[in-house]
């Protein structure tokens, strides 16, 4: 996976390219507005972190322009700006997402595979969570290398779960995913396939903690200490 | 000056006084025209009685013997030309111009003598006249002869409107004078009672920015000493104003030090290999998060200073603003195990507000109690409504708070935590209701002498239904 950060800042741009590198990209730096915009056009990435006062065009300006000529790649803007009307702004300016600095590491990451992954660029990584892995062809889901056996509604729910790992997703949502098309399941049903699935995630390093009222989350159990926000 | 006080003033001064002053001429004028009428009609009617008095009966007709000087005064007079006829005992014409037409008119019922007096206004030769008709007995030498002959005198109009030409002109003259005195004494009052506004408008145009002591009045009309007042009041809270800014300033630059003082220390210490590398830079990412913490709430505060007044209140459903930051911070609830529950009632509740401004709030009470909540602790965020208000009520099974902190933990940079709390997140709240005309409350659950824990309540006015 390529990707170009346009950063003018010297130190920002090495550390987001080590990081990214270890991450298991490949990364191209560029500090100006106008030779990012050339890169876009003429050796373009799979996607593009875009900070936003960059010298030369300005980061909304590359922005328009390259998506006025049709350019799709998948631009992530980070900016130190942070207000909401500059996030309104980069995201009608074609922004696929935004980011405020500072900002964390693996919070970056999981965008950028998301994105990937929703333009169709990454496919085959399997998501994991603690020990627990799915491998996305068969939809099959692992723990090291025992497959676990799930029921189709626990696996939509856990499939869900580990798209965002450590995220939380709320009730309604998943609801609507573990119960495609059916109207006339009590909303609580959702609370009886959780209970059953978190029986089961016992001993594969990934737990489901619920929150009560508002909805579900993954995590790994030995997971270092997440970064408050 | 678009509504100049001047020039009300004259127009509410000279517009009356105009208006009495041209109707006062006209009836000025009219009862002018009046007397001199009356006047005139009585000289009509001396050369009429003169014409009378010379009329004979002879063998019973009608004998009219007029001295030539006698009709003299009919041709030159004076400026006005006159003219008479008289007509005999029959009505019919005896001397005098017979063009002139004949009285037609009756006699009006007065008493005896007047009644045989009338005046007219007729016409001869084509212009206007006023005619004296006098119905004159004459009485012959013998018994039974004679009877009632008619003298008309008639007199153009010219002196009568000359005269009155020269009344009207001269009371416009005193009239206009007397208003041109009236608004030129209002004028210079005017200006006179205006002059300590003009002074008042240069002190303050030519004031300094940042002085903000009361305005100096010396001589100003009472009436305006409450503008004034208002103005000085008005000072006196912006200089408070200025004076908690400076304050927030100073604190905030402070407060930004002492995470890269900290930084610094820790560097230090790693680099020197007092400290292991690894423990260093979880430590220094700690005091990072700090840093990141504070500055994210100083740009917040700055923002609702900002938008004050920007953009009207929209209505906010308090559940999806609950539920987004819920799960916003739901991985910190997960890390300590915490046992959260979200309370919601089975219908929105729509509050008048901005989203990222309710947003921003309950963020902050619910950092503040996951910090607050012991590791596997209950916690619940409880979304309630009743007739006027909708509630947030943030529930946390930590210590609580002391009675003496309640209030001070609002002010900026006053926290509860010494090492971790930026001491800002109670203020924006604060700030959040100011702005949507909410309130705030910090609850110790079962009394302050041994809280169950704390509920931080912040409430907000149901927005219209739709």
């Amino acid at each position: 996976m390529k990707l170009l950060v346009v950063e003018d800042d010297v130190a920002m741009a090495q550390a987001l390219q080590l990081a990214l590198e270890r991450r298991g990209f490949e990364v191209e730096c560029c500090a100006d507005g106008g030779q990012a915009l050339q890169r876009l056009r003429h050796a373009p990435p799979d996607l593009a972190l875009l900070d936003l006062t960059i010298p030369g065009l300005d980061g909304l300006q590359v922005l328009h322009k390259a998506r006025a000529e049709g350019l799709s790649v998948p631009i992530v803007v980070l900016t130190a700006r942070g207000a909401v009307g500059d996030r309104v702004q980069g995201l009608n300016a074609g922004a696929d997402d935004y980011l405020a600095k500072p900002f964390d590491l693996d919070e970056l990451e999981a965008r950028i595979r998301a994105l990937l992954r929703r333009h169709g660029r990454e496919q085959g990584a399997p998501q994991r969570c603690g020990r627990l892995s799915l491998e996305r062809e068969s939809g099959a889901f692992y723990v090291d290398e025992r497959v676990l056996e799930l029921t189709p509604r626990e696996q939509a729910l856990l499939k869900a779960l580990i798209a965002q790992p450590g995220h939380a997703v709320a009730k309604d949502k998943l609801f609507r995913v573990v119960f495609p098309m059916e109207s006339e399941i009590q909303f609580e049903a959702i609370e009886v396939v959780a209970y059953r699935l978190r029986k089961k995630l016992v001993g594969s390093g990934a737990s489901l903690v619920t929150l009560r009222g508002l909805g579900y989350l993954l995590r790994a159990e030995d997971a270092a200490p997440a970064a408050p926000r | 000056m678009r509504h100049s006080l001047r020039r009300r003033l004259l127009a509410w001064i000279i517009g009356p006084i105009a208006l009495f002053v041209a109707v006062d001429t006209v009836s000025l004028y009219r009862g002018a025209l009046r007397s001199i009428n009356v006047a005139y009609d009585r000289t009509l009617l001396a050369s009429a009685r003169s014409i009378g008095e010379l009329l004979a009966v002879k063998d019973g007709k009608l004998q009219v013997e007029l001295p030539y000087t006698a009709l003299e005064i009919f041709q030159v007079g004076n400026a006005g030309r006159m003219a008479y006829r008289i007509d005999g005992f029959d009505g019919e014409f005896v001397s005098g111009y017979a063009d002139l037409p004949r009285y037609a008119g009756r006699l009006p019922q007065r008493g005896a003598y007047q009644a045989l007096v009338d005046f007219v206004d007729a016409e001869y030769h084509d212009e206007p006249v006023r005619m004296a008709a006098l119905y004159q007995p004459v009485v012959g030498a013998r018994p039974g002869e004679g009877g009632i002959a008619r003298v008309q005198v008639a007199e153009t109009l010219e002196v009568r409107e000359a005269l009155a030409r020269q009344i009207l002109l001269d009371t416009l003259l005193r009239q206009a004078l007397l208003v041109a005195v009236v608004g030129g004494v209002t004028w210079i009052a005017v200006s006179r009672a205006l002059r300590p506004v003009e002074a008042l408008r240069r002190a303050l145009r030519t004031r300094d920015a940042r002085d903000l002591s009361p305005l100096e009045t010396p001589g100003l009309p009472g009436e305006l000493q409450p503008l004034v007042g208002a103005a000085n009041e008005l000072m006196q809270r912006l200089a408070r104003l200025l004076g908690l800014q400076r304050q927030f300033v100073r604190d905030a630059s402070h407060q930004l030090r002492t995470p890269l003082a900290v930084l610094k220390i820790q560097a230090q210490n790693g680099l020197a290999g007092h400290a292991d590398a690894r423990a260093t830079l979880l430590e220094m990412q700690g005091t990072i998060e700090r840093a990141i913490r504070l500055a994210n709430q100083m740009l917040a505060l700055a923002k609702l200073e900002q938008v004050h007044g920007e953009s009207a209140p929209q209505p906010v459903d308090l559940q999806e603003v609950s539920a987004e930051v819920a799960l916003d911070l739901a991985p910190l609830m997960a890390e300590r195990g915490l046992d959260f529950e979200l309370v919601a009632p089975a219908e929105a509740v729509a509050v008048r507000g901005h989203a990222w401004m309710l947003r921003e709030l309950l963020r902050n009470l619910l950092h503040n109690a996951i910090r607050a909540t012991p590791d596997g602790g209950a916690l619940s965020l409880r979304i309630e409504r009743d007739a006027a208000e909708g509630r947030l009520v943030v529930r946390d099974s930590g210590p609580g708070i002391g009675p003496a902190l309640r209030e001070r933990l609002f002010e900026p940079f006053h926290t509860g935590h010494p090492t971790a709390g930026s001491g800002l997140g109670l203020t924006i709240c604060r700030e959040v209701c100011e702005r949507l005309g909410g309130r705030i409350e910090l609850n110790n659950r079962g009394g302050d002498a041994a809280p169950a824990g704390l509920d931080a309540v912040a409430a907000f006015p149901l927005a219209a239904r739709q």
